[in-house]
């Protein structure tokens, strides 16, 4: 498993383990609008900020956040490798 | 461990700013847990859980006191007006109200979130023990998840943010950025066998700002569903039991 493979998968896990979902992780796709797919409301999705901090070992200051860098794990993966780059 | 029995006793007092919930053993007790609740919308998904705690602990033979401040919750006023020093006044007045007897009892003070802050002033007062559930460790902290908040709630509903801090949807005082930002470390001046931290969530992670405190012995993880999904589930979870354990075993 290459390094971007590696981040979206733990992507998709923190996703299901934070969200709460019901779906093997493996089925979230790469692409997928998550806040539309989830349903993803204001406290989830600050869910999803903290745990993609928690688990890549990284900080977003609060003018960092736009929904479009949180929209899918590819955009997710996006700013996590721009913050450990 | 023999259940009890207690009741439960809610009043306002100051005029009606001030509301609390007594949890009362019906037997005789030598210990009171009070408990700090979080602010904003943290506040309400946390309630039932920490009421739920409450009932438990009276049961079992502890009393149990959980209040809100001016502005949160049933209490009256503005949430704008919150300051970590009215919290501790209210804290204060909570207890000579519903405990008058406090000198006499083993003080446990449980901060959940934010009501960490409030928590830690009030041992630092009175001393006794302290459970803080996923305590902010600094002001500057607190400040950045308020805002972060207020962004992401403003993305969605596509109003503008403009980096104020909002409390329940009111523009907090400015006293209250100065109160935040002097609280460097939450855990200054208190010892370390007095405090235990539990982290709560469905993550094995040990978040970068528990790091330090989870080699100290003094902190212990609860594998539970995070707080905003609390209310649905919580009566018999895993996180009550184990502070439940800590009130009567460590506490």
């Amino acid at each position: 498993m290459d390094a971007n493979s590696d981040i979206r998968s733990k992507i998709k896990n923190m996703l299901v383990e934070r969200l709460m979902l019901d779906i093997p992780p493996e089925q979230i796709d790469d692409a997928e609008d998550l806040t539309e797919t989830y349903d993803l409301d204001s406290v989830r999705l600050f869910e999803l900020v903290i745990g993609t901090e928690e688990e890549f070992g990284i900080s977003f200051e609060d003018d960092e956040f736009s929904p479009e860098k949180f929209s899918t794990v590819n955009t997710i993966a996006e700013v996590i490798r721009e913050k450990l780059s | 461990m023999q259940d009890m029995g207690s009741h439960v006793c809610t009043q306002h007092f100051l005029g009606g700013s001030v509301y609390y919930t007594v949890y009362v053993p019906d037997g005789t007790y030598g210990k009171v847990v009070v408990a700090c609740m979080p602010v904003g919308e943290e506040r309400n998904h946390v309630s039932h859980t920490v009421s739920s705690l409450l009932k438990y602990g009276a049961d079992m033979g502890v009393a149990g006191v959980l209040f809100d401040y001016p502005g949160m919750g049933e209490s009256g006023g503005t949430a704008g007006d919150f300051s970590l020093q009215g919290s501790l006044e209210t804290g204060m007045a909570v207890l000579n109200e519903a405990f008058p007897e406090y000198g006499s009892l083993e003080m446990v003070f449980l901060g959940v979130r934010s009501g960490s802050f409030t928590a830690a002033d009030l041992y630092r007062e009175l001393g006794g023990f302290l459970i803080l559930w996923e305590p902010f460790i600094s002001g500057e902290q607190f400040i950045k998840d308020l805002r972060l908040r207020e962004r992401i709630r403003g993305s969605l509903t596509g109003s503008e943010e403009d980096g104020t801090v909002c409390i329940n949807g009111e523009e907090s005082s400015p006293e209250i950025y100065s109160e935040l930002k002097s609280r460097t470390d939450i855990l200054e001046g208190i010892r370390t066998s007095d405090v235990h931290v539990v982290r709560i969530s469905n993550s094995g992670t040990v978040p970068a700002q528990y790091r330090s405190i989870s080699k100290t012995g003094s902190y212990s993880s609860v594998s539970c569903p995070p707080f905003w999904n609390a209310h649905e589930h919580w009566d018999t979870s895993p996180c009550i039991r184990h502070t439940a354990r800590l009130l009567l075993e460590e506490a």
